[in-house]
């Protein structure tokens, strides 16, 4: 059930014009700063800022959009003898497949074109994990708020948090209790924010010690690198899993 | 034999459906009537598993079936304003639903007699409102369901289609088929139904064959409500 009707709603997704051309975009931008940068080092932190930004951000706003563009469309599928496990399962399936190959086509291929694969793997393998992560803290939002507006909006605050809010939060936390021993709350803390999670994760491989900032330097000195590697890819898919097990259980007693 | 067993469904301190019971009979066509947000869609909803209620029971064949799924496939549904993946064609969403059911083989001949055959190949985001309408009576009679669901059936149909809907609504009750209706048109209820269900305010206000309504007095209660009795009137 679940392979036929994300096959259905891949195809419904895959016409979309408006999502190849702005891959097509990002494609060029991807091409240039491949070009433009004088050594592959370079380039892969380029491309790990650009993933920091327009990942998380086109994975939780068209992940809303399309939930709430085809929620009478899912109602009309409900109607049918399907399961409503089924359908989010169907959904979040659909979205990261074409999410996934967005972002491969706008911005693996051309990286790996111009710059191999070698450790660039490491920048670009983490990003379809961010990709799953959003999509499914997307559907969570969209799950929750009935009204678009609201659950568009909510996605929208959430991106700006993890990507913007967050970090001076970390920081003003750090600055106002420097005096106490943070260790394991710091721990916890940046567990809470997949964006730092990707952005350590991977310069850890790429051991870009003057990029690493203190939440990097913090675990790789806590755990060291390989460590500290496993524990951002374990804490990654706790954020995919969370939030979708949630968004399974509150569709089910949703009344629509 | 479809029935609601004390179906009340609040939101907040709402409520959409008040201590509702109904026994939906095979062979006979009934009527749900009521002014708007008297919780028509809402009772339809409920029974097609789209609504959680609050408390008390969808019974089909009088096995409890609120919370499963199962049980639909013995449903067809006819939405008011009906909603396919837009991209898709014609024939992929059939295709869709056919996949969905896949237990049962459709009656290809729907798409004939709702005259849907002549836009099979167009997308759902090129076709007019009344041609989605086709497309979605066509699937709702399609796999040969025990009881048929209509939310408005002839809301947004041309003359000819919304006869052809009338004269295959006919052919279901003669089959022994259970169907369900809920509308706003006193020609259309006096056409189809064997019997009438006012809602009011998510309560029963009457449940009567439809032979033995007076029908001044559901004249008078289209009346009381403004905007439905402009509608009727």
């Amino acid at each position: 059930m679940i392979y036929n009707l994300s096959k259905y709603l891949v195809s419904d997704l895959m016409r979309n014009k408006a999502l190849w051309l702005n891959g097509l975009i990002l494609f060029i931008f991807s091409y240039l700063i491949n070009d433009l940068s004088s050594d592959s080092s370079k380039a892969a932190v380029s491309i790990l800022n650009m993933n920091l930004m327009i990942l998380p951000l086109f994975s939780i706003l068209i992940s809303a959009i399309y939930y709430y563009s085809s929620k009478e469309s899912m109602e009309f599928i409900l109607t049918n003898p399907v399961s409503r496990f089924s359908v989010v399962v169907s959904i979040y399936l659909s979205l990261i497949i074409v999410l996934s190959l967005y972002y491969s086509v706008g911005i693996v291929i051309p990286t790996i074109i111009m710059n191999g694969t070698g450790y660039m793997v490491h920048v670009l393998v983490p990003g379809y994990l961010i990709i799953l992560i959003f999509s499914s803290v997307s559907v969570l939002s969209s799950v929750i708020f009935n009204d678009k507006v609201k659950g568009i909006a909510f996605a929208i605050f959430l991106w700006l948090f993890f990507a913007f809010v967050y970090d001076s939060l970390l920081a003003l936390v750090i600055f106002y209790f420097s005096d106490f021993n943070l260790e394991k709350i710091l721990i916890v803390l940046i567990s809470l924010n997949p964006i730092d999670l990707y952005r350590i994760n991977t310069l850890l491989f790429l051991d870009t010690s003057a990029m690493m900032g203190f939440t990097s330097a913090f675990m790789k000195n806590l755990f060291g690198t390989t460590l500290s590697i496993i524990s951002t890819y374990v804490l990654m898919g706790v954020w995919v899993i969370i939030p979708f097990i949630v968004s399974l259980r509150l569709y089910a007693r949703k009344s629509f | 034999m479809i029935s609601v067993k004390n179906l009340t469904k609040s939101y907040g301190i709402q409520s959409a459906l008040d201590n509702v019971s109904i026994d939906f009979y095979p062979g006979e066509i009934t009527a749900i009537m009521g002014p708007n947000g008297s919780g028509k869609s809402t009772l339809l909803k409920t029974i097609l598993g789209l609504v959680i209620p609050t408390s008390g029971d969808v019974l089909y064949d009088n096995v409890a079936v609120t919370g499963k799924f199962l049980y639909r496939k013995n449903l067809g549904y006819m939405p008011q304003v009906p909603s396919f993946p837009p991209a898709l064609k014609v024939k992929e969403v059939l295709k869709l639903i056919n996949e969905l059911r896949n237990d049962y083989s459709p009656d290809e001949t729907m798409a004939e007699y709702f005259g849907i055959n002549q836009f099979i190949d167009k997308r759902i985001s090129e076709l007019s409102g009344g041609m989605k309408q086709r497309v979605s009576a066509a699937i709702a009679f399609m796999y040969s369901p025990k009881v048929i669901i209509l939310d408005e059936p002839g809301a947004g149909l041309d003359p000819l289609s919304s006869h052809v809907l009338s004269m295959k609504i006919q052919e279901e009750r003669q089959k022994k088929k259970t169907v369900i209706l809920t509308s706003h048109s006193l020609k259309e209820v006096s056409e189809l139904a064997d019997r009438i269900i006012y809602l009011s305010e998510g309560k029963i206000t009457f449940d009567k064959p439809f032979n033995e309504m007076n029908m001044e007095l559901l004249f008078n209660y289209f009346k009381s409500d403004e905007a439905v009795g402009n509608e009727v009137l």
